[in-house]
């Protein structure tokens, strides 16, 4: 059996990177997947229709603007109109801001809280409030090493994604008798787009700390999203699961 | 990769296989297409029969070694058999170990901090050097420790015990950090409470404590538990080593 069988489940961020990948391991492991994406590419139209002949799954791909509530509402309410059970959530989707404190605009910060924080929690509720009615679900952030070791020169991403871990234990505290877990996955230094905004100076700073001598890979991530999605995961709420390759 | 072959064609060493935690980490790990070291203290008959059913299942070997933790000589010639099967080994679960009966701090002798300490720590680090030694010549390998949210979070009453998972998730990091460059990854499980033996010779009140602190206000089946081992025990684990990863059911 799949690990993820007959499961419904919404992934954000499937443009690209982390997103893309953990589409593509929650199809391979037979979840249907809302795939919630910026915008079209040919590439991920590509990538959805061989992964729905190849798994037997189908892929919905809506695409919309996280910075844009209203965008995000509507998406949102055409996944209510589908009627059907949702398993899973990853909220993979986020960005990046590379500049130390006193470089780091008010506007910077906004921008950044509101695909990271706020858009998260908006999707959440949503989604969540969904899940309700068959009290059982699974819901996972992407926080980041950042946000526990902290991150010279990434201060508003590393405090959104702090802010997530915080939200997280308190919305395992709210679910967890309606049957809902709640989990995050922190990665360290990941080889996607987003990692490749680095210089290679901070790159190698990075992996410095690490254990394991290489960057992660975005289907490191996927892998670990799968777990905390399936039931395989069913005793495990409210933690945060570093997938880093050791950095302390 | 589908769940149910998600350890094809991979040979593992678990301790304490016979009962509790062990013995669901056996089953799970044989339907998961692992071949098993099951190491347990003593034959028994129940257990023969066990792991017959579970070969003949899965079609995967299980060789039963028994030695106790204890006694050095016993698991030096349990080490010596392994080799001899001259088969790769990738998955090291160390599982077997003792929990001590509640008592306050005050009231602990040193011999009982001594004896748990002996199973819970030194032969863990003794058997763990043993078989990494063996995974280092394949520069790979995956070792799960069994440590507790006893031994993360600090409660009264069994303080020895808690003070001997302490001692191994510091083992484990320190593991992790020097065997990497060998391919080796090390981390560990820490359950809240699970439905074994163990569990059930605590305390009435510790075991509800336990429970009412999760806030999912239940006791884990083993099987619960055994699905994390094996996470970490995986591939799809590949870019985790050093971690601590409580099952715990929303504690912490
Ligand atoms: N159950 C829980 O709630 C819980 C919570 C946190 C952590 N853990 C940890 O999880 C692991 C397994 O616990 P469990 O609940 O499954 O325990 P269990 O049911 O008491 O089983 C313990 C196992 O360890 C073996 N063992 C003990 N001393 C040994 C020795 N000297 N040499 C060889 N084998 C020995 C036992 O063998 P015999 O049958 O021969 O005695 C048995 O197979 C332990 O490390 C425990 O600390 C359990």
């Amino acid at each position: 059996m799949k690990m993820l069988a007959g499961k419904n489940a919404v992934v954000t961020g499937c443009m690209q990177g982390i997103g893309m990948k953990t589409m593509e391991v929650f199809a391979q492991e037979g979840a249907n997947v809302w795939a919630f994406c910026y915008q079209p590419t040919d590439e991920l139209t590509a990538k959805i229709q061989s992964l729905q002949e190849e798994c037997g799954v189908w892929i919905k791909p809506l695409y919309f603007d996280m910075a844009d509530d209203e965008a995000t509402k509507a998406a949102l309410k055409q996944v209510m109109a589908d009627k059907l059970p949702i398993d899973i959530l990853a909220n993979v989707a986020g960005i990046t801001h590379n500049a130390l404190f006193h470089m780091t605009s008010m506007n910077d910060f906004h921008r950044v809280f509101q695909i990271d924080f706020f858009a998260q929690m908006l999707i959440t509720q949503f989604i969540t409030k969904l899940m309700l009615r068959n009290r059982k679900g699974s819901v996972i952030f992407i926080s980041s090493d950042a946000a526990v070791t902290g991150n010279a020169g990434q201060i508003a991403y590393s405090a959104a994604k702090g802010a997530l871990i915080s939200a997280m234990r308190t919305l395992s505290a709210e679910l967890a008798n309606s049957g809902i877990r709640v989990n995050a996955v922190a990665p360290g230094v990941i080889d996607t787009a987003m990692t490749q905004a680095l210089t290679d100076e901070q790159r190698d700073k990075l992996l410095v700390s690490a254990d394991i001598k290489r960057l992660g890979q975005p289907e490191d991530i996927a892998n670990a999203l799968a777990f905390l999605g399936s039931d395989y995961s069913s005793y495990i709420t409210g933690q945060l699961l570093r997938v880093n390759g050791g950095c302390k | 990769m589908t769940m149910n072959a998600m350890l094809n064609g991979k040979n593992a060493i678990v301790t304490g296989a016979n009962r509790g935690i062990g013995l669901a980490v056996l089953r799970l790990f044989a339907a998961s297409g692992c071949n098993v070291w099951a190491c347990c203290r003593k034959p028994s008959e129940a257990f023969t029969q066990e792991v017959a059913q579970l070969q003949e299942k899965h079609s995967v070997w299980i060789e039963p070694v028994y030695f106790d933790l204890q006694n050095s000589e016993e698991m030096k010639s349990a080490v010596k058999l392994i080799r001899e099967k001259k088969e790769k080994v990738d998955i090291l679960v160390n599982n077997a170990g003792i929990e001590q009966k509640g008592s306050l701090f005050q009231m602990t002798s040193t011999e009982v901090f001594r004896q748990i300490f002996e199973v819970n720590v030194f032969a863990q680090i003794e058997f763990s050097r043993y078989i990494t030694n063996l995974m280092m010549r394949n520069r790979s390998g995956s070792v799960v420790n069994l440590i507790s949210v006893a031994g993360l979070d600090m409660t009264g009453g069994y303080m020895a015990y808690s003070a001997s998972k302490a001692a191994m998730a510091s083992v484990t990091k320190t593991m992790a950090a020097e065997l990497c460059s060998y391919g080796i990854r090390v981390n560990g499980v820490a359950p809240g409470i699970a439905q074994t033996d163990m569990a059930m010779s605590l305390t009435e009140q510790a075991r509800e404590n336990t429970k009412a602190a999760s806030l999912m206000q239940r006791i884990a089946d083993p099987e619960e538990i055994a699905t994390v081992i094996r996470f970490l025990a995986s591939d799809d684990a590949s870019y985790m080593t050093g971690q601590i990863v409580r099952a715990d059911g929303g504690m912490a």
